[in-house]
């Protein structure tokens, strides 16, 4: 039977066929109006949020709003730059010839998003996948049916209905929605389903990125300021309550930094959320029953010292910090995105660095001491999508830091100008004279020593002296 | 699984931190270097025995062009290797941002046999400078230089880190069922779904480096006699097996008046009057792939050679006239020495033929007029493009080559090879004090934190700026 996504895709091709994406002008009245659609519908963002997962205002206007707009401003102040052709150097033979890169977009782009963040994991791709001139089809999750609504009704009367189109789809339209071809796909999610995707991807050689996510080591030295290293630690863990990509999922420790964190973390919890979180405005819930289910039965694991309350009925996990795992338990066998922070003990950093080398490549390792060497010791020695020292979740919030995953974690980077460069194909082209011949003559057959000679010289590239590593 | 234990050897290797030193990859770089001066004479006869390769044509694309990537890499490595420094906000100000350059682990090459040492000796030079172990699986159809690579670079490359598996189809199959932590593949199309789809079992980036039919077009403002030289080049050099080589021409009825007498004075001029005694034009690399591409004789009119001898799997530089669409040449990638002429009204009737079809790997556009050369690279895509001559974009290190659509997927060349081989990390290291600068982000919210933390962590719209 025909795909049911077959003629919507076609029409955004011949849509982007036209070249009517190609004009800077085009481009930006797109991404002005998505900063519309996030001005205007700010309050609908927040409301949607709260509905689908309790999402507190704060932390909504914080990653669903801010830093979108952070990302569309960006984008909006470099575009014209980072479109315009870049010229190369040349060399001998082609030196009066025109070399350059051509920014060219792919054509017909798919973003398909996850339901943790659903405006900001669909919008910031969105943002480069537009600034590089492409035509976007947009799959908001169907987890967070407020969200997914809102961008379903909202998008639309804000882009141009041509180019971009939002489709609505569960686990088998989403199946079918990948059997069309399409130039480029972005998927956010967890790797069983990247996998999906990069196997539909490669039967018709698109090429994706994918974010997807892991358990992000969290190294506590025993050099460092606890309390701070609590906070910091609570805050990146219990923010959207845990359903975060890049929280810290579980802390190595010695045991004497373990006697030193539990009272630190104990406060700190107070502190955000007071005596009872479950009536804290500033905290959050699980998504849906059956993560909710999934992430309760982690709990048994090791020993609950802080937190372990829960409630069914609002899908209430109460911050929770967890003592004694061992590698063996339920919470070290997935990622656990939910409120949970289990401790695990290490001798030294050796055996902490040798601990996370033995596991899946994460997509963040955070490293926690006022030893610069211990920190750098960790990022060296070590392999993941990105590093934090001494905080958590931060190095997302910088445009300029590339994204992305390795290994298990996911394939490619965006962010900033990274997203721009992840829609964009990076054209080599060389346009040369039509006359003097003259300079061709020697390539031609009939072949010569001499010729071989002379053409060596006019191309090749010599040794220079050795440098060193400053 | 057969290699199982190779490449679990070469992980510890990679684990082990043996190549991360600059030290160590200059080491294995300049062993490359000597393997490809002292082998120099080596390499020139294995092409020639395994498809006729012209010395000339050998020197320069095996080793002079690896020779320059060698040399641009060297010269350059520890500057890409540096950590690169990234602008930062008011929150960040005090704090270290960059980003650093990791290597994957370890990697897969797989090399095609058309330039069966430069394809895969430039993708390793990038895998190497970037700190990976390697896997090289050359083609197993260009039978002597298979032999010289397994043989001779285990001699110059650490044994630790570096390992060339010969295997045909079957065995590479096999190859592919290990975890890799790149796979960079050159070859065609149908194979490259197959390794991508084996890539996504395990989550593997990769690149893809396929082919298809390059389209040429010539406009009727053009030096006729340039013209013809420069197609007839890029047409015919190493019998036409290569993946950027012109596959067909685009011109009116009156150009290809034109074309025919000057192509046909173009190929007496570099092969003589019977190419198949000239020492400078090759040979098709084997028995089924001389079968196939005499088999695409047969599409609309010889105009130019078209004689054959199977035993010495001759094809002579051939010209099509007046070929149609539905034409056997038209329905796949020649790679051989064979130029048909497609007729086309007007420039943008070719455009539209060219975007009727899959995306190429390059595009060639011949004008006097700077004017049509610009129109055909802005209405169409491809991998890359050149004006007013063949092939030369890509001895370019600093243009990054590649495809797009069915023409495959990532570039390299220069730095590019070294960034494809890369993970650039981001990486920020704040501060272990100055917790006041993070209060404002921390429960219990409200709207005066979250209006200071806004006024942070902002980044404002400029005033406008228009494109040059």
């Amino acid at each position: 039977s025909e795909n049911p996504y077959a003629g919507l895709v076609s029409r955004l091709r011949a849509a982007w066929l036209s070249g009517k994406t190609r004009p800077v002008e085009y481009r930006v009245a797109q991404l002005e109006a998505l900063g519309r659609f996030l001005d205007e519908k700010q309050q609908d963002i927040l409301e949607a949020t709260a509905a689908d997962m309790r999402k507190p205002f704060f932390e909504s206007e914080f990653s669903e709003v801010l830093l979108c707009k952070n990302e569309l401003h960006e984008t909006l102040n470099n575009l014209s730059h980072w479109m315009k052709d870049e010229h190369v150097d040349k060399n001998l033979v082609t030196r009066l010839d025109s070399a350059f890169i051509r920014k060219d977009p792919y054509g017909v782009v798919l973003i398909i998003g996850p339901w943790n963040c659903p405006i900001h994991l669909l919008l910031v791709p969105l943002i480069g996948a537009i600034a590089a001139g492409n035509c976007v089809v947009i799959k908001p999750s169907e987890i967070t049916k407020n969200s997914e609504t809102l961008m379903a009704e909202g998008l639309p009367s804000y882009l141009d209905k041509d180019c971009f189109a939002v489709v609505t789809a569960g686990v088998q339209e989403t199946t079918r929605l990948l059997e069309n071809k399409f130039d480029y796909i972005f998927f956010t999610g967890n790797p069983a389903v990247g996998r999906i995707v990069m196997t539909a991807a490669g039967k018709l050689l698109t090429p994706v990125t994918l974010e997807l996510g892991g358990k992000n080591p969290c190294y506590v030295s025993d050099t460092c300021d606890v309390q701070n290293v609590a906070r910091r630690v609570a805050w990146g863990r219990f923010f959207n309550a845990g359903q975060t990509c890049v929280a810290p999922d579980y802390v190595l420790c010695s045991v004497e930094m373990q006697e030193k964190l539990l009272p630190a973390l104990r406060k700190v919890i107070t502190e955000f959320y007071g005596r009872n979180p479950q009536e804290s405005p500033d905290f959050g819930r699980i998504v849906g029953d059956k993560q909710f289910q999934r992430v309760q039965a982690l709990l048994r694991s090791g020993r609950v010292v802080i937190g372990g309350q829960t409630d069914e009925k609002e899908r209430y996990i109460a911050p929770t910090v967890l003592v004694d795992v061992q590698p063996s338990d339920p919470i070290m066998h997935e990622e656990v995105f939910g409120p949970i922070l289990p401790i695990i003990i290490v001798a030294n950093m050796d055996e902490a660095i040798d601990f996370i080398n033995s596991r899946e490549r994460p997509l963040v390792v955070y490293a926690f001491s006022s030893d610069d060497k211990v920190v750098n010791q960790v990022l060296e020695r070590t392999s993941s999508g990105g590093f934090c020292g001494n905080d958590t979740l931060m190095h997302v919030t910088l445009t300029s830091l590339p994204f992305g995953g390795i290994g298990n974690s996911g394939v490619g980077m965006h962010h900033g100008k990274f997203t721009f460069d992840t829609f964009t194909h990076h054209r080599g082209c060389l346009h040369r004279g039509m006359g003097r011949e003259a300079l061709h003559a020697l390539r031609y057959p009939p072949y010569s020593q001499q010729k071989l000679g002379i053409v060596r010289v006019a191309s090749e590239v010599k040794r220079k002296d050795a440098c060193t590593l400053l | 699984n057969p290699y199982a234990g190779l490449v679990s050897h070469l992980r510890a290797a990679w684990l082990s931190g043996k190549m991360r030193p600059m030290e160590y990859r200059v080491a294995q770089l300049e062993a490359l270097g000597r393997f490809l001066d002292e082998k120099k004479q080596d390499i020139l006869e294995a092409t020639a025995l395994d498809m006729g390769k012209p010395s000339f044509e050998a020197y320069f694309t095996e080793i002079l062009l690896c020779k320059n990537e060698l040399n641009s890499t060297l010269n350059n490595l520890c500057h890409w290797m540096k950590d690169e420094h990234v602008d930062k906000n008011l929150v960040t100000q005090l704090d270290c941002a960059f980003i650093r350059k990791d290597p994957y682990g370890v990697v897969l090459i797989i090399a095609p046999w058309n330039y069966p040492i430069h394809l895969f000796l430039v993708p390793l030079i990038g895998a190497i400078a970037a700190g990976n172990c390697v896997v090289v699986k050359p083609s197993e159809t260009t039978k002597n230089s298979e032999r010289l690579i397994a043989e001779m670079l285990t001699c110059y490359l650490d044994n630790d880190c570096f390992a060339v598996v010969t295997a045909g189809v079957q065995e590479t199959t096999r190859l592919l069922e290990n975890k890799f932590d790149y796979i960079f593949f050159t070859g065609i199309p149908s194979v490259g779904r197959i390794v991508m789809t084996a890539a996504a079992k395990h989550l593997t980036p990769v690149t893809l480096e396929l082919g298809g039919k390059n389209p040429c077009y010539v406009s009727d403002t053009c030096d006729v006699q340039n013209v013809a030289r420069r197609v007839a080049w890029g047409r015919f050099f190493n019998a036409g097996q290569t993946c950027i080589a012109p596959d067909y021409v685009l011109c009116t009825v009156e150009m290809q008046e034109k074309l025919m007498p000057a192509l046909r004075e173009a190929i007496t001029e570099f092969f003589g009057s019977n190419p198949r005694e000239s020492p400078d034009f090759g040979r098709i690399v084997g028995d089924k792939q001389f079968r196939r591409i005499r088999a695409l004789l047969c599409s609309g009119r010889v105009a130019i050679g078209g004689q054959t001898d199977e035993k010495e799997r001759y094809i002579a530089p051939t010209v099509l006239a007046d070929v149609l669409p539905s034409d056997p040449a038209m329905q796949e990638e020649i790679f051989g020495p064979i130029l048909p002429i497609v007729v086309v009204a007007n420039m943008d009737e070719a455009i539209d033929f060219i975007n009727a079809r899959p995306r190429p790997l390059a595009i060639y556009a011949f004008s006097c007029d700077s004017k049509v050369v610009n129109q055909v690279l802005e209405r169409t895509s491809s991998g890359g493009f050149c004006g007013n001559d063949t092939l030369m974009h890509v001895t370019l290190t600093s243009l990054p080559f590649g495809g797009i659509g069915n023409s495959g997927l990532g570039k390299y060349h220069g730095k590019f090879t070294f960034d494809t081989f890369t993970h650039h990390r981001g990486c920020l290291h704040r501060n272990m004090g100055l917790e006041a600068l993070n209060a404002l982000r921390y429960p219990p919210y409200s709207q005066q934190k979250l209006g200071l933390l806004t006024a942070t962590f902002e980044i404002k719209r400029k005033g406008m700026c228009t494109l040059l």
